[in-house]
């Protein structure tokens, strides 16, 4: 063996036997929230914002228990449960002086079906929700009006645009 | 008496010279190169199915010298291989075959065949594969759900073209060690139904664009039919 042609054989074979680390990163979108939009009950036309409201979901730990949105806003995403085929969800508006509101928890649920979608490597599956049901529990004092789907019969399958209407 | 040793050694060196010279211009008249049918397999692969569970496989390796510097060459493969992913891991099993020619860019020696390697392959593969289980990728503060029943996708194959870049040296009489490099880019594939084509036998792991690299280490052993 000639030595030049030794040390290229080296050389090639001890950098191709050094593997290098994976580098991916899930970037795509995984299952869908429920996106919701606040829009006023006597002027339907019109978003209608909420101010310092509270979320809290059934079955979830960590952030969800007891998340509050302080800031006005016409609409909120909402992370909808895979473990099983609905979710309960509590919006609370919080007591604001400034606004002379005053605390008042509403609840509702939402029950579906799921299918699997397989979406890339670094993501693997996420699910899409099918035939989504909306109720509202009645109680003496609902703050929320009404709660509409956007399509009929309704999917949630991206977060590209809204899924309900809460009037308010 | 040295002064007879140093004539004696001169003696030697214009002796040996002129051997050199006669040898030399005998060599060239006369030597011709080997040609026959080289066999051999990866040597690293045996190893890592000793070792890692999760990746078995032997290859098998080939070529035939058909000029000075051109040789057909093929690869048969098995590869079994598990990988786990962060909310899913799959198996897949399966056969496959490359062939293709290799281009010999080393000018030798004489009487040496060691070789540069860049050459072509067409690669086939059949293989199944399993979906061991998947977790839904979704909000990480809500219960999760994982799907523990397998799912076998069955009957599936791909294509590819490859591009060699290799070395072949001889270590011993008739024994060669090898390493070669490969790129990849996919030409067809049947994909499962909700799932991709992530690891295909001897294209190996398949990045985003349908393109992948693999590599093996070879020892291999050539059988001379005649000289040329």
């Amino acid at each position: 063996m000639k030595p030049s042609m030794r040390s290229v054989f080296l050389i090639l074979a001890i950098s191709f036997s050094i593997s290098c680390e994976r580098d991916d990163i899930c970037i795509d979108d995984i299952t869908p929230k429920l996106i919701i939009r606040f829009y006023d009950f006597e002027n339907p036309e019109l978003f209608k914002d909420v101010a310092n409201i509270k979320v809290n979901i059934e079955g979830a730990d960590g952030d969800y228990i007891n998340e509050t949105i302080t800031t006005l806003t016409d609409s909120i995403a909402l992370p909808i449960n895979v473990g099983g085929n609905q979710t309960r969800y509590t919006l609370t508006l919080q007591e604001t002086e400034a606004l002379e509101q005053e605390e008042n928890a509403d609840v509702f649920e939402i029950t579906y079906t799921q299918e699997d979608l397989f979406v890339s490597r670094p993501c693997g599956y996420e699910a899409i929700f099918n035939e989504v049901v909306t109720d509202l529990e009645k109680d003496e004092d609902n703050w929320i009006d009404e709660i509409v789907p956007l399509s009929d019969p309704l999917e949630i399958i991206n977060e590209s645009s809204a899924h309900v209407k809460i009037y308010h | 008496m040295s002064r007879s040793i140093i004539s004696l050694l001169f003696l030697l060196l214009c002796v040996s010279g002129a051997a050199q010279r006669l040898g030399k211009e005998k060599d060239t008249a006369q030597y011709k190169d080997r040609y026959g049918i080289r066999v051999g397999l990866d040597i690293v692969r045996p190893i890592y199915s000793f070792f890692d569970e999760n990746d078995k496989g032997f290859e098998l390796v080939g070529d035939y010298r058909l000029t000075k510097r051109f040789y057909l060459a093929a690869e048969l493969g098995y590869r079994d291989h598990t990988r786990q992913e962060d909310f899913y891991d799959f198996t897949t099993k399966g056969q496959y075959i490359k062939a293709g020619v290799d281009y010999n860019a080393y000018k030798n020696w004489l009487g040496m065949e060691n070789m540069i390697i860049t050459g072509l392959r067409y690669g086939f593969s059949t293989f199944n594969t399993t979906l061991n289980e998947y977790t839904i990728n979704s909000d990480p503060f809500l219960p999760e759900r994982t799907e523990t029943e397998s799912v076998d996708y069955d009957n599936l194959n791909a294509s590819w073209a490859e591009l060699v870049l290799g070395l072949k040296v001889e270590v011993l009489h008739n024994i060669f060690l090898g390493f070669s490099f490969r790129g990849n880019v996919k030409i067809s594939s049947t994909e499962p139904e909700n799932f991709r084509n992530l690891y295909v036998p001897g294209f190996e792991r398949v990045y985003v664009n349908d393109y992948g690299f693999s590599f093996n280490y070879t020892i291999s052993y050539l059988i001379p039919f005649y000289r040329k």
